[in-house]
């Protein structure tokens, strides 16, 4: 049998070949490449509208290159967050788990293969915003700080909602269940954005909005963005995103763990 | 290989919740054999070998696959193929890209996993449908694409759970032929849970008859039949005026006799007691017939068969 | 008894109207001549661009032989312009310092920063103030700002990017749609 002589030489991590095969599936054939489109054009009627409109003073296009990075980091961010939550329930609902969890990998090279595609989705959204940040940006100087704190506040919420979306793959039974609970969660954290101002001034409301992380990294956008404030001054507010991440990616990480064929299973 | 045991089983317990589905198996299996692995709906084949593939967790027990004891979860991954009850396929995925997904999966580098893939769909018979999408496959060959992927490992221990599931006829018997062929090339030892008793009679050398999460016969299809001591039926021709005389020769003994009205003309169904081995059957069925004077134009003795002691053990633990 | 409790209600008046006296005596004199506070620019005219950041020093001088507590600078913005509209606030995040005291005879500098949000002629000026006392507010002399516009933005030269880039995602879609099917049609 061929079985022992295959295993020498290049052997790649089972994480890497679970990833490869997702990422092609998801941007050759999948839903990846018409997302983008789709991202691309809301991208394109926001940057239309802004340029369009001469009696824009500097801080307004500052705002819209601010605008255009949020965009970029919650669509981004929303991308991430539904492939994660269809990873696993998805096989599970497709019947194509139990193939998946007969290979000889462990339960968390297989999440994180698949939470690596998931990644892509932001990273993708990330390089298509670059050049309406360049167009829109370059006239105010803020088209390096937009990029780097665009990349810094995307990419920790992009882990933050990757390990979101992948726990609660892993422990619903069904596609359905994972997804609606998924954007409850997403609108839940987008709810303290809509706080009355007065509301927001208050200790309690200032807490929230510096624990979630959302808001957190928005605001830092905009502080750093519009105002032009230093990163150094704004730092407070990329500890909610970041915690969130830690947080987020290591209970995912944990329930992959205990990864198993069904819900129904555990009770 | 021989003299190993492929399978060795001691005690495996599991319930879901409150509902008991495997209450206690004991199993050894030598390898290089097939095991059929039978039982009702809901007897705990799928539990068995989702245990012993790993997937499932027992309550109790101990098992070792191909020598590999189940503390090691992923060496025994490593050397079995599993084609899981009603498994999915990715239906965006082509037969080929699947298979060396997971050959690489198993470790193969990528080429070598992909001369993998070819290889098994030429031996499923789907060297044509490689390259199309899963989603134009019909049953068939989606079930055979599983077999395939049972074996891009080469694996020492093949658990196919009810492969024939859902297949016509002609199809059952491909599968089966399959199934055979790769016992005999791979020199696999193969569990194969199926409800298609008369092929398990001619493909396995073991069986196991699971009811109720119990083993209630085990051992070869011969000794299995033998000590299940299953009801056998006999069917006799005879002149049609002289069926009323032949039922009536067997009205006082062991064996019960009935007319057949949709039959033949002149077929009587003879019904023997429990536990009459044939020779007895036959010879006893003669002695009356030539009594009563009746010349017989056939005699065909039934039963003794696989499905007769499934139903006999099933019914007995129900 | 009665004259008792007058004369110390008299006496208490006097007390309570005599303090805050005895304090303004001692600042009167400095109030006429800006409290011996005054403020200047290192700069009184100065163009950029807008969007540019900008810097300029305030030197702030006492000028009497008094210590000057609690002295206050506050940088104001002035638009020219009838038809623009300017929120100080958007020129500098920090317009207002606390200087503490300047010494007898001493002075403090302040480095101011302000972005140029729009275009035209501004006039930015810096108050002086203390936390106590009603003597006058001293200004400095006027830093005009010439602001040339510069039109980044406009619906023309966007065009390109708005409708080539999701153009050329879509021609990407459908260019790995093509490479798929071809490939899945290679071996029928
Ligand atoms: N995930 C589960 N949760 C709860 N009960 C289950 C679960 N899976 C199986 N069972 C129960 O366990 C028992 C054994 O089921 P199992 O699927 O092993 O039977 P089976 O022999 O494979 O049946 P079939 O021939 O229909 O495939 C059944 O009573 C079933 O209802
Ligand atoms: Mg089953």
């Amino acid at each position: 049998m061929t079985a022992a002589s295959a295993e020498v030489g290049t052997r790649r991590p089972p994480w890497t070949v679970v990833a490869g095969r997702e990422l092609r599936d998801l941007w050759l054939g999948g839903r990846g490449l018409p997302l983008m489109v789709v991202y691309a054009l809301l991208l394109s009627v926001t940057s239309y509208l802004v340029a369009s409109n001469q009696a824009l003073n500097f801080l307004e296009q500052r705002e819209a290159v601010s605008l255009t990075l949020q965009v970029a980091v919650a669509v981004g961010g929303l991308l991430v967050l539904l492939g994660a939550a269809d990873a696993v329930s998805g096989e599970r609902e497709r019947a194509t788990l139990e193939s998946l969890l007969l290979v000889p990998a462990s339960r968390r090279q297989l999440v994180l293969g698949k939470a690596v595609a998931a990644m892509s989705l932001w990273i993708a959204a990330f390089v298509v915003a670059m050049p309406y940040l360049w167009y829109l940006g370059r006239g105010v100087g803020v088209v390096t700080s937009a990029v780097f704190s665009g990349l810094v506040v995307g990419t920790l919420l992009a882990l933050f909602l990757a390990g979101f979306g992948m726990f609660t793959s892993t422990l619903a039974g069904s596609n359905r269940l994972s997804l609606s609970v998924c954007l409850l969660g997403l609108l839940a954290l987008y709810a303290p954005t809509q706080m009355p101002s007065g509301v927001q001034n208050a200790w309690v409301g200032d807490l929230l909005l510096h624990v979630d992380p959302f808001t957190a990294g928005l605001h830092f956008l905009g502080a750093v963005i519009v105002n032009g404030h230093s990163f150094g001054a704004e730092a407070s507010w990329l500890i909610g995103p970041l915690v969130a991440a830690v947080v987020a990616v290591a209970a995912a990480l944990a329930a992959a763990g205990q990864l198993t064929l069904g819900s129904g299973d555990r009770s | 290989m021989s003299g190993l045991l492929a399978l060795e089983v001691r005690g495996l317990r599991k319930s879901y919740g409150d509902a008991l589905a495997l209450e206690s198996l004991d199993l050894e299996l030598g390898a290089g054999h097939i095991l059929g692995f039978l039982g009702p709906n809901g007897a705990g084949k799928t539990t068995v070998v989702r245990i012993l593939s790993t997937i499932l967790r027992p309550d109790a027990g101990w098992f070792a696959v191909a020598g590999v004891p189940n503390s090691r979860p992923q060496d025994i991954r490593r050397r079995i193929g599993v084609l899981p009850e009603s498994a999915g396929y990715p239906r965006g995925q082509t037969g080929e890209e699947w298979l060396t997904y997971h050959a690489q999966l198993f470790g193969r580098p990528r080429s070598s996993a992909r001369g993998t893939a070819r290889r098994l769909l030429g031996e499923v018979g789907l060297a044509e449908r490689g390259r199309s999408l899963i989603s134009g496959y019909s049953r068939g060959m989606r079930q055979r694409l599983g077999i395939a992927r049972s074996l891009v490992n080469d694996p020492e221990v093949v658990f196919l759970d009810e492969p024939t599931l859902g297949l016509d006829p002609v199809g059952q018997v491909q599968m089966l032929r399959l199934i055979s062929s790769i016992a005999h090339e791979h020199g696999a030892t193969v569990v194969l849970s199926t409800h298609l008793l008369g092929e398990v009679e001619n493909l396995c050398d073991a069986v196991l008859i699971l009811s109720r999460g119990r083993v209630v016969a085990q051992g070869t299809v011969t000794e299995v039949v033998h000590r299940a001591a299953a009801p056998r039926e006999a069917l006799v021709q005879v002149s049609t005026h002289l069926v009323e005389r032949t039922l009536r020769a067997f009205s006082s003994g062991a064996i019960a006799a009935e007319a057949l009205a949709n039959g033949a003309q002149g077929e009587v169904r003879l019904i023997m007691p429990a536990g009459m081995s044939s020779d007895v059957a036959a010879t006893s069925v003669m002695a009356c017939l030539l009594n009563a004077d009746v010349p017989v134009l056939s005699f065909r003795l039934e039963g003794g068969r696989l499905s007769d002691a499934f139903l006999a053990v099933t019914e007995a633990s129900s | 008894m009665r004259g008792w409790i007058a004369g110390l209600i008299f006496l208490l008046l006097v007390i309570a109207a005599a303090t805050p006296a005895a304090a303004t005596r001692d600042l009167a004199p400095a109030s006429s001549a800006a409290s011996g506070l005054s403020v200047t620019n290192d700069q009184n005219a100065l163009s950029t661009r807008i969007g540019e950041r900008f810097s300029f020093t305030s030197t702030v001088r006492n000028d009497s032989r008094m210590d000057r507590p609690g002295v206050v600078a506050h940088l104001d913005v002035v638009t020219l312009d009838p038809d623009v509209y300017v929120d100080p606030e958007d020129w500098s995040s920090q317009r207002t310092e606390f200087l503490g005291t300047v010494p007898a005879a001493g002075l403090t500098r302040i480095d101011w920063k302000v972005q140029a949000v729009n275009s035209g002629d501004f006039v930015l000026f810096v108050s002086l103030t203390t936390l106590e006392g009603t003597d006058r507010v001293t200004t400095s002399s006027a830093l005009r700002v010439t602001i040339a516009s510069q039109q980044t933005l406009n619906a023309g030269g966007i065009l390109p990017l708005v409708l080539g880039l999701p153009a050329g995602l879509l021609a990407l879609m459908l260019g790995a749609a093509v490479h798929r099917r071809r490939r899945l049609h290679q071996v029928r």
